[in-house]
């Protein structure tokens, strides 16, 4: 009863710069079912960001079949995919990414301000996110006030507010101390367990694998076999 | 979205503050320009260049001349007819009815000015009246008045105030002017017997510069020395002077906004450029090219009608509180902040605000997500 929720074919990006061309990923395939945790890893400028990017639609392929939740991806406009993302993807970066100007409360509140949602159903919505992710005593607290396991928190808890199906990390934990590391990673495997959300996470943190049900590398734009 | 601009403006309080506070100074300045400049634009409409000669007192336009010398200027060859001319500064029932109101030589008033057509009547029975008086038709039409109406000019500096009737209208000429009887005016003031200036006509209009010398020459020397010039010339002079300015002022509003203009897309564009960034992540989150555009417009809107509300609305309640009502003794004009000239400065404002942020706007909406998020962190 699994269902596919992304399945890649034959996909391959190259970056064109002036002269020369930088080939990011190479031939890639890749199929991923509903609920799993897929974490990428891989040297630096193996092509890691550039596959999650693509796969959200914040980027496009140059060759290869893409399907992300049925939907074809790489052949929608992008206001459309901006609107397809803020149903259906949820993004964490390494760096928190906040709004600097708007408090923990507001900054999860953002997806949701597109939506038809009246500000009492985004009430709800928001505590119950930022409770997820323990921190629904900093709500008022603007990022510069939070430590940095704390904003990426917030970054979570936006990232999940619009209940969304597949979850994005880009090393989520790569600016992080052990323990804030492991907060999150804990966040996302709970997302993963208990909530079912399909999560694909890059990372270089072998400690961080552990809590993933696949592992997959990626070296030189390529996807090693299952196992490697 | 809304609170999402508020926010942001707030972002940087003293650099939105010094913004809005340049662009304040700025419009009002601007503003004040605009406001000497649709002044000057009014009083020349109509100036006719007939060559009337005006006998003025050579230490200024404010000191008055002897009453005899009406026949002394009579005499001199060339000349043809002389008028007496007095400068009255009345307006009538509200002081913001300005124009220009002069006592005059009912006998030869239209013997000089000759470019206002009065018919005979009319004419007649200016003359024969000590009261009576005669107007413009453009002054007749602005006021509503008729022949028949008594008028009364209320706030002349010279502390009387005349009643009169009117008897004519005259079309062409000063046709915003309005004549009463010197002999009723030098009467009420205690027959002091004095002038403003006297207004000849000379003919042939050659003799004009021989006349005008041999005029002054006549009175040199005395305690009231003369100065005689044409008063087509003067005034034409004037006008082209006040054109000129009109063009400086254009130049310098023209820089003035320009300055403004820059202000406001530096801020932006400063302020865009740091959130390129946020902008990827706001498309990220879902968020459309034209939302990120709408936020940035909005902020420029805000900053710079915030700026606009103090600067131009200074400027409206300053200027239309001092209700200046004349540049000069002979020109009048209405110094107060127009309609149009806020409609034009609103207008003028969305320009702005939309040339100052569009192309960061543009560009931080159009930029590639997924490389704007790499040149982060
Ligand atoms: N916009 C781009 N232009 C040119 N080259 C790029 C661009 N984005 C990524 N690359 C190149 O593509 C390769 C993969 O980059 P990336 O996906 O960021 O790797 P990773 O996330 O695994 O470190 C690198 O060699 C990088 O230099
Ligand atoms: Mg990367």
């Amino acid at each position: 009863m699994a269902e596919t929720v992304v399945q890649i074919q034959g996909l391959s990006k190259i970056f064109q710069r002036d002269s020369f061309s930088v080939a990011a990923l190479e031939d890639i395939d890749l199929t991923l079912e509903s609920g799993e945790f897929l974490c990428l890893m891989g040297p630096s400028g193996s092509g890691k960001t550039t596959l999650l990017n693509i796969i959200a639609g914040i980027d496009r392929p140059t060759k290869g079949q893409l399907r992300v939740l049925g939907e074809d991806v790489a052949q929608m406009s992008e206001d459309r995919l901006a609107t397809w993302r803020n149903v259906h993807v949820g993004f964490v970066f390494q760096t928190f990414n906040l709004i600097p100007v708007l408090t923990a409360y507001e900054n999860v509140e953002l997806p949701l301000l597109l939506t038809k949602l009246s500000s009492g159903a985004r009430q709800e919505h928001v505590l119950a996110a930022l409770k997820l992710v323990g921190l629904e005593d900093r709500i008022h607290h603007y990022p510069r006030q939070l430590s940095g396991g704390q904003e990426q928190r917030v970054a979570i808890a936006r990232a999940i507010v619009t209940d969304p199906t597949l979850l994005m990390a880009d090393e989520p934990t790569g600016d992080l101390d052990a323990h804030s590391a492991e907060e999150v990673l804990d966040i996302l495997t709970r997302l993963n367990r208990d909530f079912k959300k399909t999560i694909i996470m890059v990372t270089h943190d072998p400690r961080a694998a552990r809590h993933a049900t696949v592992t997959r590398q990626l070296e030189k734009g390529q996807l090693l076999p299952l196992g490697a | 979205m809304w609170r999402l601009i508020l926010k942001n403006l707030l972002r940087n309080k003293r650099r939105t503050l010094l913004t809005t506070a340049s662009v304040a100074v700025s419009l009002f300045l601007l503003s004040a320009l605009a406001i000497v400049y649709t002044a000057l634009g009014k009083p020349f409409e109509g100036v006719d260049t007939v060559p009337i000669m005006m006998v003025r007192r050579a230490a200024g336009i404010v000191f008055s001349l002897p009453a005899r010398y009406q026949d002394r200027l009579k005499a001199v060859p060339g000349v043809v007819a002389v008028s007496k001319l007095s400068w009255f500064g009345g307006y009538w029932r509200d002081p913001a009815n300005q124009f220009s109101n002069f006592a005059v030589d009912a006998e030869t008033v239209f013997d000089v000015q000759t470019g206002g057509v009065i018919h005979p009547d009319q004419l007649a029975a200016f003359k024969r009246e000590r009261i009576a008086a005669v107007a413009g038709k453009r002054l007749v039409d602005r006021f509503h008045w008729k022949i028949g109406d008594r008028i009364t000019l209320l706030g002349s500096p010279y502390g009387v105030t005349p009643e009169l009737v009117l008897r004519g209208i005259f079309t062409g000429g000063p046709d915003d002017h309005f004549y009463f009887h010197w002999d009723y005016l030098n009467e009420a003031m205690g027959r002091l017997n004095i002038v403003g200036m006297y207004w000849i006509r000379v003919d042939p209009v050659e003799a004009a510069p021989r006349v005008a010398q041999t005029i002054d020459q006549m009175f040199r020397n005395t305690d009231a020395e003369t100065k005689t010039e044409s008063l087509s010339a003067f005034l034409l002079g004037f006008v082209s002077m006040l054109g000129n300015v009109r063009g400086i002022i254009l130049l310098i509003g023209s820089a003035v906004t320009f300055a403004i203009l820059l202000i406001v897309a530096n801020t932006m564009a400063m302020s865009v450029r740091e959130r390129f960034a946020e902008a990827a992540i706001m498309r990220t989150v879902g968020f459309r090219k034209s939302h990120i555009l709408g936020i940035f417009v909005g902020e420029s809107l805000v900053l710079t009608f915030a700026g606009a509300v103090v600067g131009v609305g200074g400027a409206k309640i300053l200027f239309d509180g001092l209700a200046l009502r004349q540049i000069s003794q002979f020109v009048p004009a209405d110094m107060r902040m127009r309609p149009e000239t806020l409609l034009f400065f609103a207008a003028l404002s969305l320009g702005m605000a939309l040339a100052a942020v569009g192309w960061p706007a543009y560009r931080a909406a159009r930029l590639q997500i997924a490389e704007a998020l790499r040149h982060t962190g």
